[in-house]
């Protein structure tokens, strides 16, 4: 138990960060935590080592994402509708038209589906067939997510296109 | 990438935190959860009879059975996969029987239309007669990859209904019908040639 | 004489014990002849030597029912194929080592197993259904098709026609010159050429990273849908680009801007000309990013 909670706390960081930028709201990414730690204890016995021990308990941790947001009918993969963002960042909330905003809070205005995916590539480096496995997409579909996600971002900070 | 790494969206996300700490500490709450339910080692054991051989074979039929239906399950899923997206790929090649001629990389014009069906069909059938002599794990990532392609065709099409004189949309929708047929016989040819015994395949 | 043609002709075959067994065999082949090697159940390594013969080891497999060497009547065509019996599965792998004459044409179909071709400078078809397929060319062909191996090609500068065709299985090719074919759905493609006449690339999700120099007047046609195109030019550079993406970005080191194809629905496009403008690329994705720079 005490190398357990040894291992809790060196990756409940990474964890909560993940958690909390697909799922926007501090509760909900406070439980989904406490749920991947819980869950990642009773199957220890199906780590066979074959990534580091962070990746599992991120996969872990997605499914819970996935898990809480199909049983509180909050959304589907690919969803278009941007839903109203609760408090990762400070200001947060719908953005006026025209307004630019930084990253942290541009990232929590992105559709679901959307969001997921930079979340999971653009911030926590897996690649794209990781992360279509963790999310149960089609690579191309992961990709498709990601282009649009990238666009978004930008439009929505601000920035134009890549200059030479 | 050079060029990547000074993208300015790509600095803005790497200076992103990866970590951020809770408001309180979570462990207690782990921790009250882990002791209420201790852990259970994979696969399950199921409740048996006390005597060791009995627990061993149930055991070892769990795995068994929990491998076959995981088995079954990507094989159904990848069909169920494929049959909906033939379906719909079918259904848009019946709705616009034949796009306007275009041209193909060097040179050559192709047409959609009762002939692309036709072939389609007829290596369709061949398709299912040889994946069937592949060792399960290709034949399910030859499954998985021709729904990928049949998905891209139908995102393609879904997307020239909203835009529907887009010339880059057209062109490449038939190429991607191009690449399901030249998928489609590629399995074929390669199969033929080593498969063509009827003797199984002894490895993965 | 008769009778030496009769034998020429004559399959040579071996009785295979049911447990495995090694197996050693020399036939005389033309230095120029064709081989073709068929192999269900193991790996296939093959080199080039100087003699003019095939010589093939094999360790068989339990229930390999025998292995083929045959030879045709002038030697000009020797098959290897390893026969298993119909009806009943063979619980081992047979891996066969084949030494063939140097300039020998060279067909290979296997299953599930790896394909290592080394010093054949003759023309290479190489088939496979899974296992990795590397190989070195020398030759004006090489055609490779594979479901979900992968493929690692070295060329060695000689001009050549290269295709490759893989479902999920990656590509890489290095010191390539001339004409290139290669098609993936979802496999990527890591490929270095000296120099591009004609070159033409398709993906559906792969992602491609070429790196070459454009000849006067070459042709380059690319396409993805939702995997992202990366291209290095090296100089000299002289070349016309027309990249256009539905959802894609484009970035690139030239200088123009790529532009919104219309104003109120999806699309960007990028046309500009680099010196004369007498090479053509043409690059189109749906939803991949086209990146274009000069090393």
């Amino acid at each position: 138990m005490q190398a357990f909670e040894r291992l809790y706390r060196l990756h409940v960081g990474r964890v909560l960060g993940l958690c909390l930028r697909m799922t926007r709201r501090r509760d909900i990414a406070e439980d989904c935590v406490q749920q991947t730690f819980v869950r990642a204890w009773r199957n220890l016995g199906a780590f066979e080592g074959r990534s580091a021990f962070g990746t599992w308990l991120h996969r872990i941790a997605v499914n819970e994402v996935l898990t809480y947001a199909r049983n509180h009918g909050t959304r589907v993969e690919g969803s278009d509708a941007d839903e109203p963002v609760e408090e990762i960042s400070e200001g947060a909330g719908e953005l006026d038209v025209g307004e630019v905003v930084d990253v942290e809070r541009a990232l929590a205005t992105l559709p679901e589906g959307a969001r997921h995916v930079v979340v999971l590539q653009a911030v926590y480096g897996y690649s794209h067939e990781e992360v279509a496995d963790m999310l149960g997409i089609a690579v191309g579909t992961c990709k498709a997510q990601l282009h649009r996600g990238r666009r978004l971002l930008r439009e929505r900070m601000g920035m134009k296109e890549l200059e030479s | 990438m050079n060029e990547k790494s000074r993208d300015p969206l790509d600095l803005a996300l790497d200076s992103l935190p990866r970590e951020m700490q809770p408001d309180r500490d979570l462990w207690a709450g782990i921790r009250t959860q882990i002791e209420v339910s201790p852990s259970a080692s994979f696969p399950a054991t199921p409740r048996v009879a006390a005597r060791p051989w009995m627990r061993l074979a149930a055991g070892f039929l769990l795995v068994v059975a929990s491998s076959f239906t995981t088995y079954l399950l990507v094989q159904q899923s990848a069909q169920k996969q494929v049959q909906q997206a033939r379906q719909s790929a079918a259904t848009q090649l019946q709705q616009a029987p034949s796009l306007p001629a275009m041209p193909v990389s060097f040179g050559g014009r192709e047409e959609l239309g009762k002939g692309y069906l036709q072939a389609r069909e007829a290596l369709d059938a061949e398709f299912k007669r040889q994946v069937e002599m592949l060792p399960p794990v290709t034949r399910a990532k030859l499954e998985r990859n021709l729904a990928d392609l049949r998905r891209a065709a139908s995102e393609i099409s879904a997307t020239l209904a909203e835009h529907p004189s887009n010339p880059l949309l057209q062109e490449l929708l038939l190429s991607t019908y191009q690449s399901e047929l030249a998928l489609l016989g590629s399995v074929g040819e390669v199969t033929a040639s080593t498969l063509n015994q009827p003797s199984r395949e002894t490895r993965l | 004489m008769k009778f030496l043609r009769v034998i020429g002709a004559t399959a040579l075959c071996f009785a295979i014990a049911a447990h495995a067994d090694s197996v050693e065999k020399r036939v005389p082949a033309d230095s120029r002849g064709e081989v073709e090697i068929v192999n269900v159940s193991g790996d296939v390594q093959v080199s080039g030597w100087d003699r003019p013969e095939v010589e093939v080891s094999a360790e068989l497999g339990r229930g390999v029912e025998r292995l083929d060497v045959l030879g045709d009547e002038k030697n000009r065509r020797t098959t290897v194929k390893v026969v298993l019996p119909g009806g009943h599965s063979a619980s081992g792998s047979s891996d066969l080592i084949v030494r063939v004459p140097r300039d020998s044409a060279l067909t290979i179909n296997t299953v599930s197993a790896d394909q290592t071709i080394s010093d054949v400078h003759g023309v290479q078809r190489l088939q496979a259904v899974s296992g990795t397929i590397n190989t070195q060319t020398w030759a004006e062909e090489l055609a490779i098709k594979t479901i979900s191996g992968d493929v690692v090609v070295r060329a060695h500068k000689n001009p050549s026609n290269i295709t490759v065709t893989s479902v999920s299985g990656g590509i890489s090719l290095a010191d390539a010159v001339g004409e290139l074919s290669m098609e993936t759905v979802t496999g990527d493609m890591s490929i270095n050429m000296e120099s591009l006449t004609r070159g033409r690339i398709r993906t559906t999700n792969g992602d491609v990273h070429l790196r070459t120099v454009l000849a006067r007047d070459a042709r380059l046609d690319a396409e993805a849908i939702n995997g992202d195109l990366r291209f290095t030019l090296r100089n000299p550079l002289d070349a016309e680009f027309d990249i256009e993406t539905f959802n894609g970005e484009i970035d690139n080191c030239f200088g123009p801007k790529s532009e919104r194809k219309h104003e109120f629905a999806p699309g960007n496009v990028l046309r500009f000309k680099e010196g004369a403008g007498s090479a053509r690329v043409r690059v189109k994705t749906l939803n991949g990013g086209v990146e274009i720079c000069k090393e």
